[in-house]
């Protein structure tokens, strides 16, 4: 278990996918807002390195009931999902005590660390987790760090 | 073209249609369109050209969007989430959409809660 992937794996924060799919929806509407425009640009730069995006187990369980639209559909096609593993609900739980973050965010940031992909080849994703809010990123940094005091 | 493309080849095409039939209007029949579709007086035409970075983005992603030929796109009376159309939800402001989105995570976390898929022994921790 200590060879890292070969690829960059990125976390989508669940509002990323909204904006990927108002984006889609409205880019030949009307102008995006920065958050709209920015979430396609990195999604785009994505795509060009390679790289693996995800999304939560629980972002895919609202995604699937939309699934029969084109965008969310495209959306779909282009990310893997990040399943929870041992540790998960413990690592939300530390986290939800130790921080003023929803229960939401905690668990985004506990998959980020304890949770694999589809295929279980991969766990965690790398230390970036796009989100548009910094109090998230900002608690996601702290928490990575902080991982190697909670594993038993 | 895409179909994407062809849906957006055919709507200048009708615009340029209407825009030929209201030039034939005498100032009288102007002045009713302009009581019947009073927005077009609140619209400003710069505002309706798209930035060029954004013009590219579309390009790369019809492709994307034409991928699976049997799905259409969102359209206003769609349901989306929350029990809100797709034009009821994304009139909202940020902060709404931001809470109602999150609800429907809150909701959905709840029934997917408890699930662990077992780790592999091969497993890659990423980068």
């Amino acid at each position: 278990m200590s060879n890292p992937s070969e690829k960059m794996c990125y976390l989508l924060d669940k509002n990323i996918a909204r904006y990927a799919i108002a984006g889609l929806r409205y880019g030949r509407l009307r102008p995006l807002t920065r958050e709209e425009l920015g979430t396609l640009a990195f999604w785009r730069m994505m795509e060009e390195q390679n790289a693996s995006i995800f999304i939560s187990h629980v972002s895919l369980h609202i995604l699937r009931r939309l699934v029969r639209y084109a965008e969310v559909r495209a959306l779909l096609d282009a990310v893997d999902v990040l399943w929870p593993t041992r540790y998960y609900t413990r690592w939300t739980r530390r986290l939800q005590e130790t921080t003023g973050l929803t229960r939401e965010d905690c668990a985004q940031i506990a998959l980020g660390s304890f949770g694999s992909s589809s295929d279980g080849r991969i766990l965690g994703c790398s230390t970036w987790l796009p989100t548009t809010s910094r109090s998230l990123q900002a608690t996601a940094i702290t928490a990575m760090r902080s991982i190697d005091v909670f594993m038993p | 073209m895409s179909r994407t493309g062809e849906l957006i080849a055919s709507n200048v095409a009708l615009v340029e249609q209407v825009a030929r039939l209201i030039r034939s209007f005498d100032q009288r029949e102007k002045a009713r369109l302009i009581q019947l579709v009073p927005e077009l007086r609140t619209i400003r035409p710069e505002e309706a050209n798209l930035p060029t970075m954004q013009e590219e983005l579309m390009s790369h992603f019809d492709s994307r969007l034409a991928r699976h030929p049997e799905l259409r796109s969102m359209q206003d009376r769609d349901l989306f989430v929350g029990g809100l159309t797709v034009a009821a939800f994304f009139a909202l402001p940020e902060a709404e959409q931001d809470r109602v989105w999150s609800q429907a995570h809150a909701e959905a976390e709840r029934e997917v809660g408890g699930y662990e898929q077992p780790v592999r022994e091969d497993v890659l921790f990423a980068r």
